[in-house]
């Protein structure tokens, strides 16, 4: 495929609660953390290497991590709860809030996100474009 | 399958610059502009309406800046596009952070070069034989 994203990294602060934080919100949409290597840990989906990748890390250049002001890294959801559990496992596990989960008919009809900050201020969305569920 | 990376968003404080720069950078890597509305831009592949990657004017409107220890990493599927990523950076207002070649030290078959966009946001782009 044509452009893609092979992986993300992003600061820690304090790289123990980063782990910490990602650990139980990556999970809410099935992600596992498949490798730490000194002070970068890998998450993929289903804990997979071979994927896109998030990368939890101190910052290369030994300084301390800051987020970007116009950075956001936006995961997907296969479903609306999954928006709900990923956004409520942030907010237990030290995150900011910046937009509870719901519908945002202003960016597309089926718009259903969340927005979050993680320990070190890195901006996080969790966006659901599959519509309204469907009691099966 | 849709539990994966969506899209991120890359902050701008001049978006004409900007857009010169992922124009050439992203092209490269074979993807293309979708959309643009005043500040924010939508970049992403054959196919893709809505955009993987978003070059856009902060939202809280303040001026936007990198962030240290965040880096987007652009699958290339040669080293060749590699290269021609570096060179497009490089050619319009990026700076180096790493010359294209093999890392070793990652492991056998990797190839990438690093790169800051004129804003100081940090890329790469990532190739993995095999």
């Amino acid at each position: 495929m044509a452009v893609n994203i092979s992986y993300v990294t992003l600061g820690a602060t304090d790289f123990e609660a980063g782990l910490a934080f990602y650990d139980r919100v990556m999970a809410a949409i099935g992600w596992a953390r498949f490798a730490v290597h000194g002070t970068f840990a890998g998450y993929g989906p289903g804990g997979e290497s071979g994927g896109q990748t998030v990368w939890v890390c101190r910052p290369f250049d030994g300084g301390e991590a800051s987020f970007g002001n116009g950075t956001m890294l936006a995961f997907g959801a296969d479903t609306h709860a999954e928006v709900d559990a990923f956004h409520a496992a942030a907010m237990a596990a030290g995150g900011a809030d910046e937009g509870a989960p719901g519908p945002r008919p202003q960016y597309t009809p089926d718009w259903y996100a969340a927005y979050l900050r993680d320990p070190a201020g890195n901006k996080l969305a969790i966006v659901c474009t599959a519509g309204q569920e469907v009691a099966a | 399958m849709k539990t994966m990376v969506s899209y991120i968003t890359i902050g701008a404080n001049d978006i004409d610059e900007a857009v010169g720069f992922y124009d050439a950078v992203l092209g490269a890597l074979g993807a293309r502009r979708i959309w643009q509305q005043g500040t924010w831009a939508g970049y992403g592949p054959e196919g893709d309406d809505h955009g993987v990657i978003l070059v856009c004017s902060p939202f809280d409107a303040a001026p936007a800046r990198p962030g240290n220890g965040i880096m987007v990493g652009l699958h290339a599927e040669s080293p060749a596009q590699v290269d021609a990523f570096h060179a497009a950076a490089l050619a319009h207002g990026g700076t180096c952070e790493g010359a294209p070649g093999p890392r070793e030290t990652y492991g056998e078959g990797y190839y990438l070069a690093y790169v800051r966009d004129p804003t100081g946001n940090k890329l790469s782009a990532f190739y993995r034989a095999g």
